[in-house]
């Protein structure tokens, strides 16, 4: 027993629902004649190829199709993948990169269990941003990478992000424009670029 | 056996188009066309060594983002490349691509190769991220890297945990930005890391035991 075995006005809406509608012959006549009229096209012709040509025919389109897939994972897995090859991105327009480096890391020591990487959490304390990332050297400094949440009264941001172990030096990226250090963290000087980062330790307990 | 030929392209097309996407990835990020062909070329003699590539471009995404000049960025670029190849041969044998990044940001912070070498000697088949990390952070705090090299490498020995490696460079560091010197701070913190590890030199070592280590209650950690 069902609702609608109860509920007249249901079993009356389902009723009209189960007609058929008027069959417009015509109409049918023009589909069934537009899709065998499709079916002609010399791709989906097998009749005329020869079986050998067909097998070879068929590894060069596979290889080729792999050999698109492969490139297509290997651009979108970088984040490279952009649709109208825009000029350099500075600062705030930074285009987005992704983490490929890090994964090639961690497959690298994937052997070591030690090298794995570990939850991280981050808080940032500001009002009135919009959006905050953590930009870190473990994230190629990708402001896109680890985009923070803001809590329900809205003054702190917080992240939890997997880093490997060992030393890495980070800041927050806030409403996409300004680089800003972890008040809480160390500072460190960049010999190499002059200036300053927040550092934090990564270990496994 | 056709399966495997596909397989075997598909990786071959995989690693050229990233390949193609590195020095996309620099020349996107450096507008500069002789910077962004230089970094190429860096990028690609640091995967032909096989070392890894996330520290080169790490940097250059890091300095395009504090806008560093051009030049500035390729020479940050050069001495990223050469303190890999360095931290490799310091951490010699065989060295993890993490163990190769951590002592590239170890010597990057003013650590010396010859610690590098000492950590490793000490741990010859462990992972030596984490206290590269915290022997680089300590010399930035201003320990004497000297002693804080024995600090560390006598912590492994001890077979101190990873935790609480970065527990004693986090504590330091956090000691210090309250105005602590940084000596007195890693003083204090090894005597309580003494406490739990159990007596100094008692695997018969007690000549490479700092003196402020030979204190505490002989409680061994289980």
């Amino acid at each position: 027993m069902t609702d609608a075995d109860h509920d007249p006005l249901l079993q009356r809406a389902i009723d009209e629902l189960r007609q058929v509608p008027p069959l417009d012959r015509d109409a049918v006549r023009r589909v069934v004649s537009a899709a065998a009229a499709a079916r002609l096209s010399a791709a989906d012709e097998p009749v005329f190829v020869e079986r050998a040509a067909r097998g070879r025919s068929i590894r060069m389109w596979s290889a080729i199709g792999m050999a698109a897939a492969a490139a297509v994972v290997g651009f979108v897995a970088r984040g490279q993948w952009r649709t109208g090859g825009e000029p350099a991105a500075v600062a705030t327009t930074l285009a987005p990169t992704s983490s490929a480096p890090a994964t090639t890391l961690q497959t690298a020591a994937a052997s070591d269990a030690d090298a794995k990487p570990i939850l991280q959490q981050f808080v940032f304390d500001n009002a009135r941003a919009k959006r905050v990332s953590v930009v870190g050297d473990f994230n190629t400094w990708n402001p896109n990478s680890a985009v923070m949440t803001r809590s329900s009264d809205g003054g702190l941001w917080s992240a939890i992000i997997p880093i490997t172990p060992g030393r890495h030096i980070y800041g927050f990226m806030v409403d996409d424009s300004l680089f800003t250090l972890d008040p809480r963290a160390p500072k460190v000087r960049d010999a190499d670029l002059g200036t300053d980062g927040s550092v934090v330790i990564v270990g496994r307990p | 056996m056709k399966s495997i030929a596909r397989a075997g392209l598909g990786l071959i097309v995989l690693a050229c188009a990233n390949r193609v996407a590195a020095a996309q990835e620099i020349s996107a990020l450096v507008a500069d066309r002789e910077a962004s062909a230089e970094l190429a070329k860096i990028v690609a003699t640091v995967r032909q060594n096989g070392l890894p590539l996330e520290p080169i471009l790490a940097k250059v995404q890091y300095a395009v983002m504090v806008r560093s000049p051009a030049p500035r960025i390729v020479a940050a670029a050069h001495a990223v490349a050469a303190r890999l190849e360095d931290a490799r041969s310091a951490l010699a044998p065989q060295p993890t691509a993490t163990d190769i990044v951590a002592g590239e940001n170890a010597l990057w912070s003013g650590v010396s190769r010859k610690s590098l070498e000492e950590i490793r000697k000490v741990s010859p088949n462990k992972p030596v991220a984490v206290p590269l990390g915290v022997l680089a952070q300590l010399v930035v705090s201003s320990v004497p890297e000297k002693k804080a090299t024995k600090y560390v490498t006598d912590l492994i020995k001890r077979g101190a945990t990873s935790d609480q490696l970065v527990a004693l460079g986090n504590d330091v560091n956090a000691e210090v930005k309250l105005g602590t010197r940084a000596m007195d701070a890693l003083e204090v913190r090894m005597n309580r890391l003494n406490a739990v590890l159990g007596v100094p030199g008692a695997n018969g070592d007690a000549a490479s035991v700092p003196t402020s280590l030979q204190s505490g209650d002989g409680k061994k950690k289980p």
